[in-house]
């Protein structure tokens, strides 16, 4: 229902849409949803970065991305690096590697990495 | 704030400061006994109002005065011997509420402590408005009385403050215009009475246009209106368990000093409000609300002279002395209740006065609030009045019956009698006034004392599940807790920096600091300062795309939370603090609203870390003030609240570039 799709648009939280847009999105690049991540096997997906975490010169270099499709969230860890041009907080990446578990989270270390838009 | 409270309410007292002092018969009388004496002043009146107006005459009304005079006065006496059995059975002060708590079990009991802290309000304010309404009968004063609410208003704020500065119900100077009151009405009296046999005086002139009533003759008089007029003559009986309140503030023994004031009150409000009767109807006063029964009686008997006008001030002060006796009552019932549990806390703690400061402040504006609802007519809050009364009586003599009952102390057969008979007086008391007056204002307590019972109950329930909540197993061993610090950085500035000095000292298991970037420009400075300053701490840069900074970082929070199943979360938000109040509002509010968020979080803890800003440092270089507020100093400082300072440090601050 077209009036009932209007409701929700006017009630719905930005968050709310901005998690169906991304998702949506992400869906027409046709990737592997975040949250349909299986562990040690490859995976493709993308999404947009919402933190970047940067480790502390002492210790060794590492750059963690939290990446987010809207419907689950992903942490691209690339090794060796402090920085790295166009990844940062609130782009969207393609990222292609394996997962891991970590906790609650799944890391992919050392992905092969596409910017988008 | 603290100035005016320091003129207004004095200088606080220590707890050692508290002194009980103990009173003799005649201080006694005069202090516990201004309550109900006080009803004098416009019972008689009340009684009127109901049976001289409307279907009824005037004629009528006064002929049916002396009957229920009597009616009220035999009343008086079964109530006065009954409340006698309470005063030597509970030397430590039987109000209504214990007796019932002892006897009846919980629900009587919250029922009686309802009905009594309805009834102080109405002692209050009807005292209160009677009051005025003693003030503008004098002619001299009549222009005020259109202001009767705003006089009322201004008495019940005169009082509470009074009372918040603390004042002694013991004092003495509370004697003195008790007295004065009952010898000036005993003179009106006895000299009026005479004036009156002797056919000296005549009949209060008729005014046709200042009588509430329509008819000056004619009319019925049926048994529901007199029943009206019987309740509104028991109003009479209010304040007479105030003696067996105060017991322990007699002198020893103290049982039997009490007992005796009380008999000697009895006879003197049962003597006065006789006495007052039989003078209305000799005098044929009319019910008025520009003038007042009794003021009309005293004009006509002593003319305008010195003496009319000491009767007046008299009533006046009596009646505030009577709203007083609430005053000193309300705050400690509720404070017992309060500590029984069955209301807020607040109520049970003494204030820098050592007075219970909560409950003369909710008294006032209860009071006052009736006072202006009801138009500051005595006569409209009269049938509210009664109810609260007569429920706690009857609970509290039928507490007694059981009391005999189960103790079967010597004499205790004819103790029962008493008691009994005092119970199914009142009682029926109640359900005449209940019945009659059901419809004029009588339900209000009626609807009112059982949403109060129920509010009770809830609080009581709320403070033993919390009281539960606590209660610490033997074996209980708080766990290792996996700890998490998590400091909001704005920009890398001395602030920060100590802040993350102060973080790092906790030593948690994890720690990280944050801040949020709506664009890759200030994700690249942020990042650049980062590196440049050599922060051994790693840095979570968080997306904010709507630079609404709160909900990115409750997020961020909350994924944290999840990856290391933290048991304390705690974040750290360095803060400015500026040294004038108009400084904190150039400061962003940001922060304080993060602060709040955070509040309901489970499981989180918010440090602000303050960072003193020197007024002359501030306006020129901003970023290198105060070199004496070291990281030590801002770290002992901080606490788990965060006091008054302003948060700023999370943002922009106006003049500076953003990460400064």
């Amino acid at each position: 229902m077209a009036l009932k799709k209007m409701v929700e648009r006017l009630t719905k939280t930005t968050e709310e849409l901005d998690r169906e847009a991304l998702a949506a999105y992400c869906d027409r690049l046709g990737v592997t949803p975040i949250s349909q991540i299986v562990p040690r096997t490859p995976a493709r997906v993308a999404g947009e970065i919402r933190t970047v975490r940067i480790v502390p010169r002492a210790g060794a270099p590492a750059l963690e991305v939290t990446v987010s499709d809207g419907r689950g969230s992903v942490v691209a860890v690339f090794l060796g690096r402090r920085k790295i041009a166009g990844i940062s907080p609130g782009r969207r990446v393609e990222v292609h590697g394996v997962a891991g578990r970590d906790g609650s989270r799944y890391l992919i270390y050392n992905p092969e990495y596409r910017l988008l838009g | 704030m603290a100035i005016l409270k320091r003129v207004l309410v004095g200088r606080p007292l220590a707890s050692v400061e508290q002194e009980h002092q103990r009173i003799p018969k005649t201080i006694g009388l005069a202090v516990f006994s201004s309550d109900a004496i006080s009803s004098t002043a416009y019972a008689a009146e009340e009684i009127l109002f109901v049976t001289a107006v409307g279907a009824s005459s005037l004629v009528l009304g006064l002929d049916m005065l002396i009957p229920i005079a009597i009616a009220v006065a035999v009343l008086l006496g079964l109530v006065v011997a009954s409340y006698r059995q309470t005063i030597y059975a509970y030397p430590h002060g039987g109000s209504s509420y214990v007796v019932s708590r002892e006897n009846h079990g919980v629900n009587a009991s919250l029922v009686a402590g309802a009905s009594i802290l309805v009834d102080y309000v109405l002692t209050v304010a009807v005292s209160i408005s009677a009051g005025v309404a003693a003030i503008i009968s004098i002619p001299t004063f009549s222009g005020l009385a259109d202001h009767r609410v705003e006089l009322g208003i201004a008495l019940i704020a005169l009082i509470a403050l009074a009372n918040l500065r603390g004042i002694k119900e013991s004092g003495r100077i509370f004697a003195a215009p008790t007295y004065i009151y009952i010898l000036t009405l005993a003179a009106l009296l006895i000299y009026g009475l005479a004036r009156s046999y002797f056919g000296d005086v005549g009949q209060v002139p008729f005014d046709r246009e200042a009588f509430e009533g329509a008819r000056e003759a004619g009319g019925t008089l049926g048994l529901f209106l007199i029943l009206k007029g019987f309740s509104s003559g028991a109003v009479a009986l209010t304040g007479v368990e105030a003696i067996s309140d105060g017991v322990p503030a007699f002198r020893r023994p103290t049982s039997k000093n009490a007992a005796t004031t009380l008999t000697a009150m009895g006879f003197i409000l049962g003597i006065l409000f006789f006495g007052t009767a039989l003078l209305a109807h000799r005098l044929h006063p009319y019910p008025s609300h520009d003038e007042t029964v009794l003021s009309q009686m005293g004009l006509l008997v002593f003319g305008d002279g010195p003496i009319y006008v000491l009767l007046q001030f008299a009533t006046v002060a009596i009646l505030t002395l009577a709203a007083n006796t609430a005053y000193a009552d309300f705050p400690r019932l509720s404070s017992i209740i309060a500590r029984d549990g069955y209301l807020p806390r607040q109520f049970a703690n003494r204030g820098d006065r050592l007075v219970f400061s909560n409950g003369i402040l909710v008294l006032s504006v209860l009071a006052g609030g009736l006072l202006v609802a009801f138009g500051g007519l005595t006569n409209a809050l009269i049938p509210l009045y009664a109810v609260g009364v007569f429920l706690s009586f009857t609970l509290s003599q039928s507490g007694m019956v059981r009391h005999h009952l189960r103790l079967q102390e010597p004499g205790w057969k004819r103790h029962t009698v008493i008691s009994a008979l005092g119970a199914s007086a009142t009682l029926i008391v109640l359900l005449i006034v209940g019945i009659t007056k059901f419809t004029s204002g009588a339900w209000v307590p009626v609807v009112v004392i059982p949403i109060i019972v129920l509010f009770f109950k809830r609080v009581k329930r709320h403070y033993t599940k919390v009281a539960n909540q606590l209660r610490v197993p033997v074996d209980y061993k708080p766990r290792k807790m996996n700890h998490t610090v998590v400091v909001l950085v704005g920009g890398v500035h001395r602030g920060v920096l100590d802040a993350l000095a102060y973080a790092r000292s906790l030593n948690p298991n994890h720690l990280a600091a944050v801040t949020s970037v709506s664009d890759e420009e200030e994700q690249e400075r942020i990042e650049r300062e980062w590196a440049d300053r050599n922060i051994d701490i790693p840095l979570e840069i968080v997306y904010d795309p709507y630079r609404e900074l709160t909900d990115p970082l409750l997020r961020y929070i909350d994924e944290l939370d999840a990856h290391y199943e933290n048991d304390v979360v705690t974040v750290v938000i360095p803060e400015f603090v500026v040294d004038h109040w108009w400084g904190q509002l150039l400061h962003n509010q940001t922060a304080l609203m993060l602060k709040g968020r955070l509040l309901f979080r489970r499981g989180t803890v918010v440090t602000s870390v303050p960072y003193h800003l020197r007024e002359e440092d501030r306006l020129g270089k901003p970023a290198a003030s105060a070199e004496q507020a070291g990281t030590g100093e801002a770290a002992s400082r901080a606490s788990p609240d965060g006091g008054k300072a302003e948060p700023d440090a999370l943002t922009r601050t106006p003049g500076e570039p953003y990460r400064s």
